[in-house]
């Protein structure tokens, strides 16, 4: 049922440069201020570069930004317009795997663009590139990439330059008096791998089981993170891809940041006694035959870099350090 | 093909019914996932379990801590795997829900449960249990609450009348009693149509998709409910069988209740129901919320495996077997 896109199936989308046009959508959730997306607009100008806003951006439907109807004609007209060289989705949310059945990745196929994001943009993000061979970027929305410089420069140097990505570099640490924790690289179990990369938010990925957009892990460095949800459910959501055969023939895997899943932060399904995602991730991981790495800053962290799907990356973990590689560019 | 294969589901005629408890059957209280509030709440199960006139055999990490779980897997596999080999034990019921359950799937002795069927019954996240054993081990299961939200005398009587009855179990029926609104049903769309039971928790049963546990859903009348849980996320697990491409194969959706279950701090959120219901009506698919069942008190016990008809419009699942033999 899954297989490794061959490397020539690999489409990298074309790079962005001063004077591209910016397809912002909405197809999960909404803003709910509209005039936080001025700030947006004055970051896109400083890169030199024009955007256009989907019609149906501002509409509601619940916590969706419109009907699916509505959302995927947006997000549809984006991919359609040969002036739009970059789909920024202004949010994740909810909502984005109600589209994949009417989803037309032959439009995407055939319109290859830069389309990044992240959280509920996860559930874009893997079926697009594993339908139509598109590499997609797992970075910020709209709304956060100009949030931190760590982003920011990731985000342009992913975008806009063909060489190859190179050495993804830690953030700054703010306070070496009051380090940040988990540290940006914490060893779980140390080795080398590589493999196309794939991944994404985790909850997306458990909403994507048993679906025709299953994610497809064979011989990928594989990359997950989450927000807000208890050690117990990111262990849940990890077993569920063990059962499901997911985590066995991987070349490596990062756990990013996982902001807010320490114990009692979710605000939901909090239970008395606990255990922290370090612990549980040691337990299941020690001894894996592959690198596994903890606390990279990915997705919900306010620091993120972006990790392209499907670009040939490498991971080599040991006591002296923690290195991941892009081995290629992620545009063309 | 072997036909000893373990992950072939076994066809209809083997389903395996356990039979129906007597007095001084022997009842274990397991704590497969977290680990009861305390020592009080175990002894209260017990208790519970006593005063119908069943022996209590508690297992032996049911106590046990080990972050969130009642004890490691190995620990919480062994209670599970020598309850179910000890043929003197004629039940199996959860002391709670949490998480933990999952982990236990792929060791869980199946093929001695197969030869031996007894009663298992539990709910939250111990459904995944339930769910895997209806699998693949044929066997009739029984889904409500764990014995720590058995509390109400109307809940203690449901669960005492489910574990000794050989008969076919009264039906459950919504009501439009306008003064108990708690389960007055709403249908949403279809006709009256036959089925097998299957589901529970929602969020349990979306955690064995993509598995080789995942549940076998086609023509089935799917029961869902959940608690404590918020109405966005739930729309995510509803939507993860709705693209399966499962759910136009239902028999029919006989939602019960989502106790405890809201928007939260979302600024701008329709109901559940709200959400479910588009994807119901442009399925056709024969559904009807707010039935009495789930884990909350008041609700009805459903054994898993059982096939029954459900009319939508009328608010009801009639049982066509019994779920239990008699002796």
């Amino acid at each position: 049922m899954s297989h490794e896109i061959a490397s020539q199936q690999v489409i990298k989308p074309p790079v962005i440069g001063r004077g591209d046009t910016v397809g912002i959508v909405a197809p999960s959730s909404p803003i709910f201020e509209e005039g936080d997306v001025e700030f947006t607009f004055e970051w896109l100008e400083r890169l030199g570069l024009r955007w256009k806003v989907g019609k149906n951006t501002f509409k509601r439907w619940s916590d969706l930004a419109g009907t699916d109807e509505e959302r995927l004609s947006d997000f549809h007209a984006m991919w359609a317009d040969p002036e739009v060289k970059l789909i920024l989705p202004i949010r994740g949310g909810n909502g984005s795997v109600r589209l994949l059945p009417h989803l037309d990745f032959e439009l995407i196929r055939n319109n290859p663009k830069v389309l990044i994001g992240y959280s509920d943009i996860t559930g874009l993000l893997i079926p697009i590139h594993q339908k139509t061979g598109l590499v997609t970027m797992h970075g910020p929305t709209a709304g956060s990439f100009f949030e931190s410089e760590y982003t920011y420069e990731n985000f342009v140097r992913l975008l806009t330059r063909t060489d190859p990505g190179g050495e993804v570099p830690d953030p700054e640490q703010k306070d070496d008096w009051n380090p940040d924790y988990p540290p940006y690289r914490m060893v779980i179990a140390p080795g080398r791998g590589s493999g196309r990369l794939t991944g994404g938010c985790l909850t997306l990925i458990r909403q994507l089981m048993g679906t025709a957009w299953e994610i497809e892990t064979r011989g990928r460095l594989l990359f997950i993170e989450d927000v807000g949800e208890e050690p117990h459910s990111i262990d849940r959501m990890i077993t569920q891809l063990e059962l499901a055969g997911k985590l066995r023939d991987i070349a490596g895997l990062i756990v990013g940041e996982c902001v807010s899943c320490r114990p009692g932060n979710s605000k939901r399904n909090v239970l008395s006694l606990n255990q922290s995602v370090e612990a549980m991730l040691r337990e299941k991981f020690e001894g894996a035959r592959y690198p596994v790495i903890y606390g990279m800053r990915i997705g919900h962290s306010a620091d993120k870099c972006t990790l392209p799907l499907g670009v040939m990356a490498s991971l080599a973990a040991d006591d002296e350090m923690v290195v991941l590689k892009l081995e290629e560019s992620a545009t063309s | 093909m072997t036909s000893s294969n373990d992950n072939n589901p076994p066809a209809r005629s083997a389903i395996k019914k356990p039979r129906a408890l007597e007095p001084g059957d022997k009842v274990a209280l397991l704590s497969p996932a977290s680990r009861p509030k305390s020592l009080v709440e175990v002894a209260r199960a017990r208790a519970l379990v006593e005063q119908m006139g069943f022996v209590a055999v508690t297992g032996e990490h049911a106590l046990a801590t080990h972050g969130y779980l009642a004890g490691s897997d190995d620990d919480r596999l062994a209670d599970l795997n020598a309850a179910i080999a000890d043929s003197s034990v004629r039940a199996i019921i959860f002391l709670t829900g949490g998480y933990g359950s999952l982990r236990l799937l792929e060791k869980i002795d199946y093929r001695a449960l197969a030869a031996d069927p007894k009663i298992v019954l539990g709910g939250d996240e111990t459904t995944c249990i339930l769910l895997a054993m209806r699998k693949l081990a044929g066997l009739v299961t029984f889904y409500g609450a764990n014995l720590d939200r058995v509390r109400s005398p109307g809940a203690i009587a449901e669960l005492e009348s489910v574990l000794t009855s050989g008969a076919v179990l009264p039906p459950v029926q919504g009501n439009h009693d306008v003064t108990a609104s708690r389960f007055c049903f709403a249908p949403v769309a279809g006709k009256k149509i036959t089925g097998e039971i299957t589901g529970g928790n929602l969020s349990a049963l979306c955690s064995l998709m993509g598995t080789r546990y995942q549940v076998e859903t086609d023509d089935c009348i799917v029961a869902l409910t959940d608690r404590n849980e918020r109405y966005d996320i739930l729309d995510r697990w509803f939507s993860n069988l709705y693209v399966s491409g499962r759910m136009e194969r239902f028999a029919g959706i006989a939602c019960g209740e989502f106790e405890n279950c809201g928007p939260r701090d979302s600024r701008n959120l329709l109901s559940l129901e709200d959400m479910f219901a588009d994807r119901l009506e442009r399925l056709s698919l024969p559904s009807c919320f707010n039935l009495p069942f789930g884990e909350g008190p008041g609700c009805r016990i459903l054994p898993i495996g059982v096939r029954a008809s459900f009319d939508a419009g009328a608010g009801r699942i009639e049982f066509a077997e019994p779920a239990l033999s008699k002796n």
